[in-house]
């Protein structure tokens, strides 16, 4: 049987300060996997083509990656993702320049659940936000629990939609604090293009206390991207609900230029 | 209004976005980490759409985003 060819290998560079900014925001089992990856694509001179999918042009939570490519760190299940360019040069070959490195957003029908969704009766929270300009969207704390996070709990995550292309500064740091009726929550992860902030709760009582129906108004406030694009605010509102759903909840809130 | 970039040479180089002016004259700094400033830093270029569809538009997508 004749071999298969192998896949054509495309020449990996980083963008260090950006990857170094997104190790920050990691627990150290990140920084071992990309470091082992780095390893692999040194001593194969690249990465294989194999091993790549292209983003999605608007990921499902309000990421804009067109014309990137993706691969799992490590391959081919890893938890984390290394978000990579496709650059042209004047004289060197086509080659990809990773920028961004976090956990991936692993599809909810990947997921091994045992709850059946309609006989989970826990109560959930649910924001219910001015939709007619959604900038950060606010995923339940189930992320956090799901990746082991049990730490930072009650947590949610949240990414910045539009601010980056917005302001042209896609994958620069902004720092994100909001307030929820009684907590207060800051970033714990600046902006990255590809991957969540995530905020966590430092005072006011657990969510779960709340009980089923009550809604409390709440502000964000968000850092600007790029510092002299001024602070953005929104506001909404916060319900608690009982969810048939045993999937993460998704919500959405508006900030206001 | 858009932020400052400066291009520093020296001890220490590199683009930089021009975080706070204080009335003393000091300036904060952060490195500019945006994909135009890491191109512009390379010399490179985004492929324009139909390269990228030439040399990628055949690899999946995983529906991850």
């Amino acid at each position: 049987m004749a071999d298969t060819p192998a896949a054509p290998i495309v020449p990996v560079q980083f963008n260090e300060d950006a990857i170094a900014e997104d190790l920050t925001h990691h627990p150290p089992v990140a920084r071992k996997a990309l470091d082992l990856f780095r390893r692999e694509v040194d001593r194969a001179g690249g990465l294989s083509f194999s091993r790549l999918k292209r983003c999605d042009e608007e990921g499902r939570d309000g990421t804009r990656l067109a014309g990137c490519l993706k691969t799992y760190v490590p391959w081919p299940t890893g938890r984390f993702g290394l978000v990579l360019l496709p650059v042209a040069h004047p004289t060197r070959p086509l080659a990809l320049r990773a920028f961004a490195y976090g956990i991936r957003h692993l599809r909810r029908a990947s997921r091994a659940s045992t709850k059946s969704p309609i006989n989970d009766t826990t109560p959930k929270v649910l924001d219910h936000i001015d939709p007619r300009s959604p900038m950060v969207v606010l995923t339940a704390r189930e992320r956090a629990a799901e990746a082991g996070a049990a730490a930072l709990r009650p947590v949610a995550s949240a990414r910045l939609r539009h601010t980056c292309s917005s302001h042209g500064n896609s994958s620069a740091p902004g720092a994100v604090t909001a307030q929820i009726g009684g907590f207060s929550f800051a970033a714990l992860r600046p902006c990255a293009l590809a991957f969540p902030l995530r905020w966590r709760a430092f005072r006011g009582p657990p969510q779960e206390s709340q009980p089923v129906g009550t809604s409390i108004p709440f502000r964000v406030s968000c850092e600007p991207i790029t510092p002299s694009s001024g602070a953005r605010t929104g506001r909404g509102e916060r319900t608690y609900v009982r969810s048939v759903r045993s999937s993460a909840h998704v919500a959405r809130t508006q900030l206001d230029d | 209004m858009e932020p400052a970039h400066v291009t520093l040479t020296g001890d220490l180089s590199g683009d930089y976005v021009v975080e706070d002016r204080r009335p003393d004259g000091r300036v904060l700094l952060r490195p500019d980490l945006s994909v135009k400033a890491m191109l512009a830093r390379h010399g490179e270029r985004k492929l324009t759409p139909e390269e990228f569809e030439q040399h990628f538009g055949q690899l999946p997508t995983d529906g991850e985003g």
